[in-house]
């Protein structure tokens, strides 16, 4: 596309809300940034960056509601959003529109595009997916009600994904979602990622496995020497925990669980029980999640469908950033893990019989050059495809803002 | 005085009537001035079948005027409750009269009009006024009824009109023009917070916390004296609450001056009521304006416009803002309103803080041109206001002078300026963060200048008459000939194109993403 690109993009999670979606939007638009596009964010009125942080322009909509995303008061909320995004697009000569969630702002967006003649796309998670359409991941397609003229949220999010111009998706799995949804609609695979300074800073920290390295480092913060599996996010159901607490139990691996979530005191129980020695680290701050993965040789994401909430892993973030601290990935290749992890190229443990993925994870923890293959295998796949930079040179590839 | 016979000519040929709570020349807020631009800019034969009857405290005989080609009927305007049943002027008048005379004429009456279905209501709205009145007084919109004397005076017009529908503009409009008879057409311009905020300046805000929903929470700010003053308060303003939704609802469309107003008056109305959002117009150049006026010479002069009170947020602005006037002498604070109690707090303020020379009050502005000129004068206009603004005129007189604005993002504001295109909106009450905003465009001339050009040329081209009164007017003409409106949804409809553009969407998943 000649000229330059100015993009309108819009988030109804944003920071300081710590959540894949809010991380995903900053990065991403400062990534758009560094890429020489011209990028403003509109968030609802709690978004707030720290000073300094943000490449884009920061638009808070201070008279958001995203309560009123669905059923009623949710049109007249709609002609709010849809004259607000075509005033921005116009005021700054916006020539692509990207929703970050298909929920709250997505409809404007799209509405906002078709009237204005400027392409629009919206990103899906998966999650926000499974939980409007349950059946979906039980390998169904949406059988029946495709009238999506409702103005519930399920209707809302099948109008999103059937009118924009683009639907983006953070894995091929998310992807294979909206396909069952809305036949016929094929999203594009973008990917996820971390940072590339993040990265680069990492290898030169921990530019190979070393064993002994990270055994001292552990001593140096406190922790448990044995050979350790560290597990970084929210203490939820989906996340399988449960299996990283048996995980230690029979291979006499150490465990670290850093963050809070609702299971934290069954976890607590759970480890006490299995003699497994685990340490609960809580919340911690982002220089101190960084020297703990660094001081640990595997990192753990082997989560799982949980049906109550529709809640899976979409992509998997924390598998790269164990990745990029020189950890390897314990992953169990299910749903949005499959695009990263490839069993025993770049990750350790599959799908199959607890027992066995034990025994399979011992055997490479007695083997520093399978360690030292497999975390470099990863952060070759994250230096070509997942860092944000990569991530936003996709999003505008696929946009045709490019 | 006007003889009845020329203030009644004529009115039989009249089939719109609209009442409004105020009309100009005689008051020239945000409210009554975007009206009569509507209706002055209305074609001729829609004009001639219009009649604008609104009131006027100081009247005590109805008057008849033509303003621009509208017919305006000004009556006298009520006595404050319980004395409703009387003008104002009357009122006043009767004050002056013998003892004997203000007993028979006053109290008499007012002790018949309890003897009513609401007596109980009548009796705690008595006692909160004279023994516990709460912060902000007593309001009694739940008790007008077909005895106040402006009704009275309505249904006397309307009868010699040959009218079939009425559009009542503003609250008080609404209220009264909700107990005429069902078999009229109506239409309510809502203008303001009062049907989704009952406080008695309607703030939406109580303390730092601004209101989602109304839960009214308020009654522990207003009401402090003792409990059986806050039971009595909060049940009088539940009543209010429920009196104006009721009123409301008894009107077959709602016309709303912002997208703000839309969603609080769409909780309140339900999912069928007829909602139209139609701007305020920001009126022409040549209305306001013989030309450019340069600005200050030698000073920083933030202007501030709007009547000066609490909720716009004045006093506490100089409050915050104190150290950062006093650090450069150019700098100084210009407010136009009036607003009498807050004046005096600012200038007691400003003395004992030793600001008072870079402090300066215009009072109200009657004069619109002079207004403007006040605004061209200014290097930046400034909102400091804390409520929630319904629409708020001023950043449309501002864009039409070339001026940018700062604001906090409250209501309406967030919908006539662009942030960082024709204005700055800051976190709502974050003062820091709202004079750095004014520092950066006093210091940055050119980008202060470029958003003043943005603003021009973005109201201009939004807030047009064809974009706004021709609207107006067209509803008013759609309406009345057919009592059906018809307001798309912008979902799904807008949404159309559903399934038609995903062929770009077909391109391979990104190499190895998959």
């Amino acid at each position: 596309m000649a000229g330059k690109v100015r993009l309108l993009v819009t988030s109804v999670d944003s920071l300081p809300n710590v959540g894949g979606v809010s991380t995903f939007a900053f990065e991403l638009s400062n990534a758009f940034c560094k890429l020489g596009a011209e990028c403003t964010y509109i968030g609802t009125r709690t978004m707030r960056f720290e000073a300094g942080t943000a490449d884009f322009r920061v638009y808070n909509d201070w008279e958001s509601q995203p309560a009123l995303r669905a059923g009623r008061g949710s049109h007249e909320e709609d002609k709010r959003l849809f004259d607000l995004f075509a005033g921005v697009a116009k005021a700054f000569d916006i020539t692509h529109l990207i929703a970050y969630h298909p929920f709250y702002y997505a409809p404007a967006i799209v509405a906002a595009g078709k009237a204005l003649g400027i392409p629009s796309a919206v990103v899906v998670h998966g999650t926000e997916l499974t939980s409007q359409f349950p059946e979906i991941m039980a390998d169904r397609r949406v059988p029946w009600d495709r009238d999506f003229s409702g103005n519930d949220l399920r209707s809302r999010l099948g109008q999103v994904v059937t009118s924009a111009d683009f639907v983006l998706a953070n894995s091929g799995h998310t992807a294979a979602l909206v396909e069952r949804i809305a036949p016929g609609i094929r999203a594009s695979v973008i990917g996820c990622g971390i940072s590339r300074a993040i990265f680069d800073r990492e290898v030169a920290e921990s530019p190979r496995y070393d064993a002994a390295e990270r055994r001292a480092r552990r001593a140096a913060l406190g922790l448990d020497t044995n050979t350790t599996i560290i597990y970084v996010g929210r203490l939820v159901r989906h996340k399988n925990l449960e299996h990283l607490i048996q995980l230690c139990s029979r291979t006499g691996l150490s465990g670290i669980i850093v963050g809070n979530g609702p299971m934290r005191t069954s976890l607590e129980s759970a480890a006490r029980r299995s003699g497994a020695r685990i340490t609960f680290a809580g919340q911690v701050d982002e220089a101190t999640k960084w020297q703990m993965l660094r001081a640990a040789d595997f990192g753990y994401l082997m989560s799982i469908h949980d049906e109550q909430t529709g809640a899976y892993e979409g992509f998997g973030i924390s598998l790269l950033e164990y990745a990029a601290a020189g950890a390897a990935c314990i992953a169990n290749g299910l749903y949005g893990t499959s695009d990263f992890a490839k069993d025993m190229v770049t990750s350790v443990g599959g799908a199959g019989d607890p027992q066995d993925v034990a025994q399979r994870i011992s055997a490479v923890a007695k083997d520093p050059d399978v360690l030292q293959s497999l975390t470099a295998n990863a952060r070759s796949a994250i230096a070509e495809q997942y860092t944000w930079d990569l991530v936003a040179r996709r999003v505008l590839e696929t946009i045709d803002a490019e | 005085m006007q003889s009845e016979a020329k203030i009644f000519d004529g009115l039989g040929a009249k089939k719109i009537v609209v009442v409004a709570d105020r009309y100009p020349p005689n008051a020239i807020g945000g409210a009554e001035v975007s009206l009569h631009y509507a209706l002055s800019g209305a074609p001729s034969e829609l004009r001639e079948l219009l009649l604008v009857v609104t009131f006027d405290d100081k009247l005590l005989e109805p008057t008849r005027y033509a303003l621009d080609g509208v017919d305006v009927l000004s009556m006298p305007n009520a006595a404050p409750w319980p004395f409703n049943f009387m003008s104002s002027a009357r009122h006043r008048r009767l004050g002056a009269a013998s003892a004997i005379t203000r007993v028979r004429a006053r109290l008499l009456p007012v002790l018949g009009s309890l003897w009513s279905a609401k007596i109980l209501e009548r009796l705690a709205a008595l006692g909160l006024r004279y023994f516990a009145n709460p912060k902000g007084g007593v309001l009694t919109d739940h008790l007008l009824d077909q005895s106040d004397c402006r009704y009275q005076a309505l249904r006397r017009v309307i009868a010699k009109t040959d009218c079939t529908m009425v559009i009542a503009d503003n609250t008080r409009s609404i209220l009264l023009t909700a107990l005429l008879p069902k078999n009229l057409r109506k239409i309510a311009v809502v203008r303001d917070n009062r049907f989704t905020c009952a406080r008695h300046n309607q703030p939406m805000i109580v303390g730092k916390t601004y209101c989602d929903k109304c839960t009214f929470s308020c009654t522990r700010e207003d009401a402090q004296a003792h409990v059986v003053q806050r039971w009595l308060h909060t049940l009088s303003i539940k009543r209010v609450a429920q009196q104006r939704r009721a009123s409301l609802r008894a009107f077959d469309a709602i016309i709303v001056t912002s997208h703000f107003l839309a969603r609080g008056i769409r909780g309140v109305a339900g999912e069928n009521a007829h909602i139209v959002r139609i701007p305020n117009v920001a009126g022409r150049r040549s209305q306001v304006t013989d030309g450019e006026v340069a600005t200050s010479n030698g000073h920083d002069d933030l202007l501030c416009i709007g009547m000066l009170n609490d909720a716009k947020g004045q006093y506490e602005f100089v409050r915050k803002a104190r150290y950062w006037i006093k650090a450069d002498p150019r700098r100084r604070v210009i407010f136009a309103g009036r607003g009498d109690r807050t004046k005096a707090a600012i200038q007691r303020f400003a003395a004992a803080n030793g600001i008072s020379d870079q402090i300066v009050f215009l009072d109200y502005v009657a004069d619109r041109r002079s207004l403007f000129a006040s605004i061209q004068r200014a290097k930046l206009i400034i909102l400091p206001t804390r409520w929630k603004e319904p629409a708020g005129r001023v950043p449309l007189e501002a864009g039409l002078a070339g001026k940018a604005v700062v604001a906090f993002g409250v209501g309406g504001l967030c919908e006539t300026i662009i942030h960082e295109k024709t204005g700055l909106l800051v976190r709502p009450g974050d003062y820091h963060a709202f004079l750095s905003a004014c520092e950066r465009l006093l210091q940055d001339d050119a980008f202060r200048t470029e958003l003043g050009e943005n603003a021009r040329k973005y109201i201009e081209a939004n807030y047009s008459e064809e974009m706004t009164s021709q609207r107006f007017v067209q509803t008013i003409v759609d309406f009345y000939r057919t009592p059906e409106l018809h307001e798309p949804v912008l979902s799904p409809a807008r949404l159309s194109g559903a399934g038609e553009a995903q062929a770009r969407n077909a391109r391979p998943q990104a190499d190895g993403a998959a």
